[in-house]
């Protein structure tokens, strides 16, 4: 005889007709709350302005006011063969160079200028110290006024004739990996990620809120008097919640311009991410005694789970604990294909990462909410 | 109103009130808050650029180097490790000093000096950095050059640090989480659950139930805003006056509280209106977080009222007859909000009496 | 002979090592409503929920409507209708649209909610969400969603719960009409007055066991007393007076106390079923 509580008809697939019932009521449930729908349509134009709003550029360089009367030749030499990392502002007088950088009370334009004396040139060529004023405000930070300070020293010394007394590797050897000079990745454009992220664990909440609701307000007992089997009101919630998550996702990312490259690996990222999610939403759902503990479930999930969003926005590469994150490889293909234009083979180990999490997070998911079905 | 049941009902609040998940969450999560903001926001907003040296002779460029203010300086083994640091941009730079390069350097010898950049390095990391070496290297060279720098300082004082901005934000979350969500929390469950209806058929009145959690969200708004400032050092020179401000912001999160707790309908509601009305309240922070954005629309947000007094005792030393004017200002808002309260709770009165 | 609706034969259920139905044997034939009545914790619902499906006995056999509920499950509830005792609609849909959806459970193609809202008295409120809805509107949509596949075997839990009188008159003519129509009926209730008015057969279930199950006039006329209450006026004040009909000298008896002062009223009273429970079992029904 079977155990109390078990089924004894086994079914491998679902009712389709039944989980299209399902599905259709829970969209009528999710839509009928008119304050979450408006939230979560704030939320998407709040992140849609904010992206728009980011700079699209990032600003490599120090603007640097300068004037100067006898050295056109040779800063002309310095600033045509590009002084990376300053930008150069020539002000014809002193007086315009103090009003740019705010030194007569006004507000400046500039942090930093430098004004060469008039005789520059003669002195340092005839071996006599000289003085150069660096105008600096004050919240330059110190290294800043360090390397302008020594740029005017070089500087000097260049025209004196003086190299550096090292030898330095060919041009070619000093830098180091891909040299994204002039091409840096802006802010917005890191936030991506950081974005898709957010829209989809929002449905976790959201999911986890459907799956609570019925399980607490016991209407799910009166759903399994019916036709419709546990596996029916499994698969119902798990399409729900996926389909939900991903059509927010596609339209957020769709808005922040986050297909124009690598658009297939990104969707189907977005595709495994949103089943990530919905694993998630089930196991908030079901494990949260009341709508509270669901809510304080799902944020406990959210919090971890941001991590390599967060770290995206630093330099450099990504501690091994992040790299363990159930979300870390949604974010490195949405963030190296739309940012580096990464093509399937560089992003598959990332794609078999999300996967192996997804399959995981979701059958943990589904297996505790069945358990808890059963259980009722 | 009833004075005895009040305290009978607040006795009860504090012994069982909020639930023990969220009151960790409410106290760890200004904590948790405050470390994120210290170590991650700065570095994040106003980064350093990361320097690696591996010195194989003990050499005085990497001395000097490590006593550079404004860089990050990591001491590195090999050469191999530090090419891959700089190649994966965990450092913008980094430079090897073999074993006898001053001795080199001093006799002249134009010792090789490997220099690597990061490619991902931004322009202005890379310029402070081979400019910090050149210094060093010509300083370590006695290669000066005959030009003397003439500092001059411009401008208004320095500008607050990102880290000291974010203030606002962290107490208005500590006043938010629980000053104002625990009792909303509160009045709402007791209605869910029916048991404010059992209460109202006692000498209890409604007013008597709103009062106790009001006080509830008071208390706890304090002692988390005071939590939160302490843990920040951010009482600045006048604590009394702090603590004053404090004690106007508790009262508005209270009332924001009972607002949320009376308008909801259930959990579910109020986790909604928890999201919505939330840039009502956190609108101002934007402005101390962006001093550029114009001021006088953070005055449209009540919030503001006590968030400049506050930030100006606490980072710009203001005393307590500074910070007045705005608290009367807030003060009047929280009048304001009294007949909101009330129109809220006749609300609630007729959809408890359904 | 017609084949029972339902039969239950041995049932035993378990919940670790507490025995919640401990060997319960009966029968109910279409179109019979049978009344299940004891305290709380007796095991009703735990029989109801063995013959709905929710649970697997432990040892035993339930059929309904000739097929065994264990295995074959998914064709006895698309048979079946059941109202529970706890309100489990969905509270931000209509009522038409919480029928609506368990229609399309059981595939039910072009449902009309509106016959169903009529016969349970919520005509004209199908389109307001179930959330507004007082207690005994909700019960009787819980009634109603019972009948929304047609069923030939109604599972009915405190189905008058909260309702006023006229309601729960309403909601009685419905389980007639519905036994009439040959649907078996189990009417798991509390209200002793309810079941005597509508059972065809009561079962008194007592720690999981049935102690008793026949007819109410069977069960009254063998258990409990007959009696009849005598009240005179006298004075300002009234007097009463209570004469067994179980002595064999009834009759006189009755005859003497009759013209023993100014009679006022005189009523039969017999046994409710709640005193016959108490007697049988030593407990009465809400305990």
């Amino acid at each position: 005889m079977t155990t109390p509580g078990e089924r004894s008809t086994l079914s491998f697939l679902p009712r389709w007709s039944i989980v299209w019932a399902m599905m259709r009521k829970d969209l009528a449930a999710y839509t009928r709350d008119r304050f979450y729908v408006l939230v979560t349509i704030l939320a998407l134009v709040v992140y849609v302005v904010l992206y728009w709003v980011l700079p699209s550029t990032v600003n490599e360089s120090i603007e640097v006011g300068v004037h100067h009367s006898d050295l056109d030749s040779a800063f002309e030499q310095v600033t045509s063969s590009g002084t990376e990392g300053i930008e150069f502002t020539e002000f014809a007088s002193e007086e315009e160079l103090l009003s740019a950088i705010g030194a007569n009370g006004e507000d400046g334009s500039l942090a930093i200028a430098i004004s060469f004396p008039p005789d520059f040139v003669t002195q340092i060529a005839g071996g006599k110290d000289t003085t150069v004023k660096l105008y600096v405000d004050q919240d330059v930070p110190d290294e800043v006024r360090r390397a302008i300070s020594g740029f005017v020293r070089e500087f000097s010394l260049a025209i004196a004739g003086d190299t550096l007394p090292v030898t330095l590797p060919s041009e070619e050897k000093i830098i180091l990996g891909v040299d994204r000079a002039g091409e840096q990745v802006s802010l917005r454009e890191k936030l991506r990620p950081m974005i898709a992220f957010l829209v989809l664990m929002m449905e976790t909440l959201a999911l986890g809120s459907l799956v609570a609701v019925e399980l607490h307000s016991r209407t799910l007992g009166a759903l399994l008097v019916t036709p419709l089997r546990v596996l029916d009101f499994l698969t119902a919630k798990a399409l729900f919640g996926t389909l939900l998550a991903l059509s927010q996702a596609v339209f957020i990312l769709l808005l922040v311009n986050g297909f124009a490259s690598g658009a297939a690996p990104i969707f189907v990222a977005l595709v495994l991410g949103a089943l990530l999610v919905t694993g998630f939403g089930l196991i908030s759902g079901s494990t949260g005694r009341d709508f509270l503990g669901m809510m304080l479930f799902g944020l406990l999930f959210m919090i971890p789970l941001a991590v390599p969003a967060v770290a995206v926005l630093f330099p450099g590469s990504t501690s091994l604990w992040v790299k363990i994150i159930p979300s870390y490889g949604l974010v490195e293909i949405i963030f190296r294909a739309s940012s580096y234009q990464a093509g399937w083979r560089e992003l598959m180990p990332f794609m078999a990462m999300l996967l192996g999490w997804c399959l995981a997070i979701f059958g943990v998911g589904l297996y505790i909410l069945t358990r808890r079905v059963r259980t009722l | 109103m009833n004075l005895r049941l009040i305290l009978r009902l607040l006795k009860r609040d504090l012994d069982l009130g909020p639930r023990p998940p969220f009151v960790i969450f409410a106290v760890t999560f200004p904590l948790v808050m405050t470390l994120v903001i210290q170590l991650v926001f700065g570095s994040l907003l106003d980064p350093e650029p990361r320097f690696g040296i591996v010195d194989h002779g003990s050499s005085q460029i990497a001395s000097a180097a490590r006593e550079v203010s404004g860089i990050s300086v990591t001491d590195v083994d090999t050469d191999a490790e530090l090419k891959q640091l700089v190649a994966d941009h965990d450092l913008d730079a980094g430079i090897v000093l073999h074993d006898g390069f001053d001795e080199e350097l001093q006799a002249g010898d134009l010792p090789f000096l490997g220099l690597y950049i990061a490619g991902e390095s931004l322009a202005s990391d890379r310029l402070i950095l081979t400019e910090i070496v050149t210094e060093l290297v010509r300083d370590a060279a006695d290669n000066a050059a005959d030009v003397e720098i003439d500092l001059i300082a411009v401008g208004d004082e320095p500008s607050v640090p990102i880290e000291t901005r974010l203030l606002p934000f962290l107490v208005l979350y500590a006043l938010l989480i629980a000053g104002a969500a625990v009792p909303a929390l509160s009045i709402v469950q007791e209605r869910e659950k029916r048991t404010l209806n059992a209460l109202l058929i006692t000498p209890v009145r409604v007013s008597d139930v709103l009062i106790s959690r009001a006080v509830m969200g008071y208390l706890l708004a304090m002692i988390a805003a005071i939590f939160t400032l302490a843990l920040n050092g951010a009482f600045g020179e006048h604590p009394w006056a702090m603590t004053l401000i404090l004690a106007v912001a508790a009262v508005m999160a209270a009332e924001w509280g009972l607002l949320m707790g009376v308008l909801a309908s259930d959990t579910n509601a109020l986790f909604t209106m928890l999201k919505t009305m939330n840039i009502f309240f956190f609108g101002p922070a934007i402005f101390f977080l962006f001093p550029n954005l114009p001021e006088w629309i953070a005055h449209i947000f009540p919030t503001y009222y006590f968030l400049r007094p506050m930030f100006d005792v606490a980072v710009h030393g203001a005393s307590l007859n500074d910070a007045l004017p705005w608290l009367a200002a807030a003060l009047g808002f929280c009048l304001l909000f009294v007949p909101v309260i009330g129109f809220g709770t006749n609300r609630m009165r007729r959809a408890l009496a359904v | 002979m017609t084949d029972p609706a339902i039969r239950v034969d041995g049932l035993s259920f378990s919940y670790g090592d507490l025995l919640a139905v401990d060997n319960v044997s009966f029968e109910v034939a279409p179109g019979e409503i049978l009344g299940f009545l004891g305290p709380n914790g007796a095991g009703k619902s735990t029989t109801i929920k063995v013959l709905t499906g929710q649970l697997t006995q432990t040892s035993g056999e339930a059929t309904v409507l000739g097929m065994e509920v264990v295995s074959q499950r998914d064709e006895v509830q698309g048979r079946i209708g059941v109202s529970f005792e706890e309100k489990n609609l969905y509270e931000n849909m209509s009522a038409k649209e919480n029928l609506s959806f368990f229609a399309s459970l059981f595939g039910i193609k072009g449902f009309d909610p509106n016959p169903l809202l009529k016969a349970v008295g919520l005509d004209g409120r199908g389109d307001e969400r179930v959330s507004g809805f007082s207690k005994g509107m909700q019960q009787r949509l819980m009634v109603a969603r019972s009948l929304v596949n047609d069923p030939e075997v109604l599972f009915l839990d405190e189905p008058t719960d909260g309702l006023d009188p006229v309601s729960s008159n309403a909601i009685r003519a419905l389980i007639t009409e519905q036994a009439e129509r040959g649907v078996a009926v189990i009417l798991t209730t509390h209200d002793m007055l309810e079941a005597d008015k509508l059972s065809d057969r009561v079962a008194f279930i007592n720690e999981g066991a049935i102690v008793a199950l026949d007819t109410p006039e069977a069960l009254k006329m063998k258990y409990g007393s007959r009696t009849v209450r005598l009240r005179f006026t006298e004075g300002d004040g009234v007097r009463e007076e209570v004469v067994s009909l179980e002595e064999g000298n009834a009759g006189d008896a009755l005859k003497a106390a009759v013209s023993n002062g100014d009679l006022a009223t005189i009523h039969t009273e017999e046994a409710t079923l709640e005193q016959i429970f108490i007697e049988i079992t030593g407990r009465g029904l809400e305990s």
